[in-house]
């Protein structure tokens, strides 16, 4: 993939080697699907800017652009109908989607090179495009390493956009037709790839069960956002599309309050199945499987189970098998397909089925469950409760994802402690080990101790004020600390990615204020109540100040502690604590010194 | 009849940009330049009445003429770079003014809360004023019913008007003050390094970069065309006229009764207008400051927000939902937070500070000045309507004008 960007500015060398000038544009032929770039524009110094045809460019990378003959023998072109310049008439400029709401701006373009032309392919809005113009990318992506972070590429692909001339924006165009031939997976990734008002806008073009597809392919995250940001109808109509058992992962994962609303608006039957699926853990067997399944009585025959599956197969993920079941509805056996199809049309289920079954309960755990499926090659496994009955069937590509799931959650658990702590045994090292600590804890204790002894002596600080300075620390070093461990579990487990990372950051700084604000009314009020006006305001505007400082140390606190190789989670809390006793005491004496004042 | 209705929805911008460009920091920077030099810098102020009708008249010319915002046009014209620069001296300039506001707020309410029972005495105190005033504003806009607002505000700051009022029966001697301004003298320059710093403040508060960022952005808001543009130009005409009159009659009025004397909060400020409101000068001046002050703090975080979304794409709107536009709120957070935060900074003295905002927007100015100039010249956005040459040598005259004394100021600081 090359970028406009990196091009722009390129010296441009002719065949002999000398140089022509600088690659200032690039002018294109916009109506195949993936444009074509026709002609390089080349500024030369106190000279019209020139336009080369691009079979007279030999070489174009990142490095510099060749020519194939002489600056004299070039053959310079005029931009014609039909054509537009990428830099003048798309770089920088607004995109909209079809409402007219604006989503961001191009800040770069991608081309890539096909069977010898140079197409134009995607339309890069995210931020890494940004920092690329910036001549930032590579410095960012080293920070980002660091602090273990996935800076997000939007890349939106041209065939979704709409050049708009004469108002110099571009319009996301996702027409419904274009998006539906989509694969379920690679429309999932689109719709991940776009902002919230992109994707509402995405969200809207689609018909119901072409999402109803493309949801249990998307992240669990991301299907609670979608499913939130629909209509209530719209949403139930969707679950009703989905198989049983997506359903009721997709409403597991959604607040009880919703799930239940959205079960409501369902079709009764769909809602049973579902409700039916959901009172099951969700790692059990019951969890996974679904209800879509074919069983027939003993006595059916073969003619009437082929027409059975013709007319509801369509429907169900689990046509292979086909279970037998008595009247009580207990499972009594299987018969596959092919079985169905070499033999006589009037001979009874009962005659030809297999009746040792390989058969799981309810409660059975999903892991193990898969590790039937995959042992014996299954295409579905039945599921019986604890008096025998068909309840459901597993079906292999149920496995499969939680084969996946439980090789990620191992993954991450080794992220987790990807630190290298050495045990420590002996009591002697231990001490030692924590002594530097306790050191500076100490002499930052004492320093503290001074300058209140200070205060209090030079009559800056009463009594009362002092009596209330363990409350400061101790909330500082909570608050703080707390923030710390959030950051910490998303360093730790998972990529939560930049976006999650300020989601994070914001949260934490919000709740720290609040908790602030908390812990000032309610001490201010105590000081009030003991006759210490002054003291119980500066209460009440130190602790939210003090607060906010240890959310704000507590966050950046952990990166930097990883940067020094220092194990966050014995080093936490005391550097924390040593933290809170420098920003939140002085806080607290400066408001009461400038109050008294 | 169809003509004044147009008129009428047209008008407005021009209007409260002039109104928002006499607010605490300008109120102040006048002040203290009548103080301090009394009329030796009215031949500035003169100049710049020029400059800011052509270059509010400019950003309402490209607005109607091109669709498109000030930071839309420098981004799609000038790059990811430069529209970086633009946008983080635009950032600087807005949240220095944003500080004079919330100082203004807490100077006036100083002065209108100091013989008030209990609960409403503890709004002397600028922890409490700034803070709780600072909320306000943010809900405020917030929660959309600051149009209505805006108007309420727009009315307090017309107290200002008493200022005319008062330089008049402060019987200034006219013919001295007409004589200074418009004969060019020695008197015009002092070597005193107050001087430059005061002369960028007066043309940082005069001409801000904000109000072209926002006159230029209503103006493709109420979706004036090129045809109905000349009764925009009225609008933006008379507003910064009325603005600069203004101006003239602060200025004159505290050479009067302020002349070398430190004006360093409300109460010495509000002794001008003395000659009109006798010993009530004080909630006079009080109750303009924080009409004008309520009314910038409500309009320039929020159109910087806009500025600064549009150059980056982003959605803006106080109509959006959070989630929507996070980037755009957070902006508009950030400017009232850090506004506010530096007014609490212990010892910070609240006329200074405004002043100094200030120079701060003065010392920025001529970068959003060139990037007009280069802008409002190109023939491909503009056609038949880029700048005569009278307008370009007039605004280029400003650029050179406030560079060389940005220059000057800088080298004082530096010799000491």
């Amino acid at each position: 993939m090359l970028y406009l960007s990196l091009l722009l500015g390129l010296p441009v060398y002719d065949a002999a080697g000398k140089r022509v000038g600088a690659l200032s544009d690039l002018s294109a032929d916009f109506r195949p699907l993936f444009p074509r770039v026709l002609a390089l524009g080349i500024t030369r110094p106190g000279r019209r800017t020139l336009f080369v045809p691009w079979r007279q460019v030999a070489l174009l990378d990142p490095r510099e652009v060749r020519l194939t003959v002489e600056e004299e023998e070039l053959t310079p072109v005029e931009p014609a109908e039909g054509e537009g310049r990428l830099r003048r008439e798309l770089l920088d400029r607004q995109i909209v989607d079809r409402h007219g709401r604006k989503v961001v701006r191009v800040n770069d373009l991608a081309l890539a090179r096909t069977d010898g032309e140079l197409r134009l392919v995607a339309v890069d809005a995210g931020m890494r495009g940004m920092l690329r113009r910036l001549n930032w990318e590579g410095a960012f992506l080293a920070v980002a390493q660091l602090a273990r972070v996935q800076p997000a590429d939007t890349l939106i692909p041209w065939n979704y956009v709409e050049p708009l001339e004469h108002l110099g924006e571009v319009r996301l165009r996702v027409s419904r037709r274009r998006l539906a031939e989509l694969p379920a997976t690679d429309l999932a990734d689109i719709i991940e790839q776009l902002d919230a008002p992109g994707r509402s806008m995405l969200l809207d073009t689609l018909d119901n069960s072409t999402l109803a597809e493309a949801l249990p392919e998307m992240e669990q995250e991301l299907q609670v956002e979608v499913m939130e940001s629909l209509t209530q109808e719209r949403a139930s109509d969707i679950l009703e599309i989905m198989p049983p058992d997506e359903a009721a992962d997709l409403l597991g994962d959604l607040p009880e309050e919703k799930a239940g609303d959205l079960l409501e608006g369902m079709e009764r039957e769909e809602a049973r199945d579902v409700r039916h699926l959901l009172q099951f853990p969700e790692d059990s067997a019951g969890g996974i499987m679904t209800t879509d399944f074919i069983a027939l009585p003993e006595q059916a025959t073969v003619d009437e189970a082929i027409r059975m599956i013709r007319d509801l197969a369509p429907s169900t993920e689990t046509a292979y098998y086909l279970y037998v079941v008595d009247a009580e509805q207990r499972l009594r056996g299987v018969v596959s397909v092919p079985q169905l199809l070499i033999s006589p049309p009037d001979r009874p289920l009962s005659e030809l089925m297999d009746p040792d079954v390989v058969r799981v309960a309810v409660g059975d755990d999903q892991e193990e469950v898969a590790r039937i499926i995959s042992r014996y090659h299954f295409l579905a496994l039945p599921v019986v409760d604890d008096q025998g009955r068909l309840r459901g069937v597993v079906t292999v590509d149920d496995a499969l994802d939680v084969l996946r799931q439980e090789s990620d959650e191992d993954l991450s658990r080794a992220a987790g402690t990807a630190f290298e702590v050495e045990p420590r045994t002996s009591p002697a090292l231990e001490t030692a080990w924590r002594m530097p600590w306790l050191l500076a804890f100490v002499a930052l204790g004492t320093l503290v101790a001074l300058l209140a002894g200070t205060f209090l002596a030079r009559g800056h600080l009463s009594w009362l004020g002092a009596a209330f300075l363990p409350v400061l620390i101790g909330t500082s070093t909570l608050v703080g600390t707390q923030s710390s461990a959030s950051v910490l579990r998303a360093i730790g487990f998972g990529e939560p990615g930049l976006e999650g990372l300020g989601r994070q950051f914001w949260l934490e700084l919000v709740s720290g204020l609040v908790w602030g604000m908390v812990a000032g009314l309610c001490s201010g009020a105590v000081a009030l109540a003991w006759g210490g006006p002054v003291v119980a305001l500066a209460l009440v505007l130190a602790l939210p100040a003090a607060a906010l400082a240890a959310v704000l140390v507590g966050l950046l606190l952990p990166l930097l502690l990883w940067r020094l190789r220092v194990d966050p989670a014995l080093a936490l809390r005391p550097a924390m604590a040593l933290v809170s006793l420098v920003t939140g005491i002085p806080i607290y004496l400066w408001a009461l010194g400038a109050l008294q004042r | 009849m169809r003509r004044i209705l147009i008129f009428l929805t047209v008008m407005g911008p021009g209007l409260i940009s002039a109104a928002a460009g006499n607010d605490a920091g300008g109120i102040a920077t006048y002040t203290t330049v009548g103080a301090a030099f009394g009329y030796r810098l009215l031949w500035l102020l003169f100049f710049l009445t020029f400059s800011l009708v052509m270059v509010q008249e400019m950003a309402a010319r490209m607005g109607a003429v091109t669709g498109k915002g000030l930071s839309d046009l420098i981004r799609e014209q000038f790059g990811v770079r430069w529209t970086l620069l633009a946008m983080f001296s635009l950032l600087a300039a807005s949240t220095a003014t944003a500080v004079a506001e919330f100082a203004g707020i807490a100077a006036s309410l100083e002065v209108l809360t100091q013989e008030l029972p209990f609960p409403l005495h503890l709004f002397t105190w600028r922890w409490v004023s700034v803070p709780t005033f600072a909320l306000l504003t943010w809900l405020l806009v917030i929660k959309g019913s600051y149009r209505a607002i805006e108007r309420i505000f727009l009315l307090i700051s017309t107290a200002f008007l008493a200022y005319v009022a008062a330089a008049l029966l402060a019987r200034p001697d006219w013919g001295q003050v007409f004589h200074t301004m418009f004969v060019p003298s020695q008197a015009w320059y002092s070597p005193d390094p107050a001087w430059s710093r005061l002369a960028i403040a007066t043309a940082g508060t005069t001409v801000a970069p904000w109000m072209q960022f926002y006159l230029q952005s209503s103006m493709v808001e109420k979706g004036v065309t090129p045809t109905q543009y000349s009764l925009a130009r009225v609008d933006v005409v008379t507003g910064a006229l009325a603005a600069n009159l203004v101006a003239f009659f602060i200025i004159v009025v505290a050479a009067v009764k302020l002349q070398g004397m430190p004006v360093a909060d409300a109460a010495a400020a509000a002794r001008a207008l003395e000659p009109v409101a006798g010993a009530q000068a004080k909630y006079l001046f009080a109750f303009g400051l924080f009409g004008a002050s309520m009314l910038g703090a409500s309009v320039l975080p929020l159109s910087t927000a806009y500025a600064i979304s549009e150059a980056f794409g982003w959605q803006s709107g106080v109509g959006e939902r959070l989630s929507e536009a996070p980037r755009f709120f957070a902006l508009f957070t950030l400017i009232i937070i850090v506004g506010a935060g530096l007014v609490l900074v212990p010892g910070v003295e609240l006329v200074p500070i405004m002043v100094f905002s200030q120079v701060i927007n003065g010392t920025l100015l001529p970068l959003t000045l060139v990037f007009m100039l280069l802008l409002v010249n190109n023939k491909r956005l503009l056609g038949r309507y880029v700048n005569g040459p009278f307008y370009n040598l007039v605004v280029w005259a400003t650029v050179a004008l406030l560079t060389g004394l940005v220059v000057l100021m800088l080298a004082r600081m530096v010799t000491g």
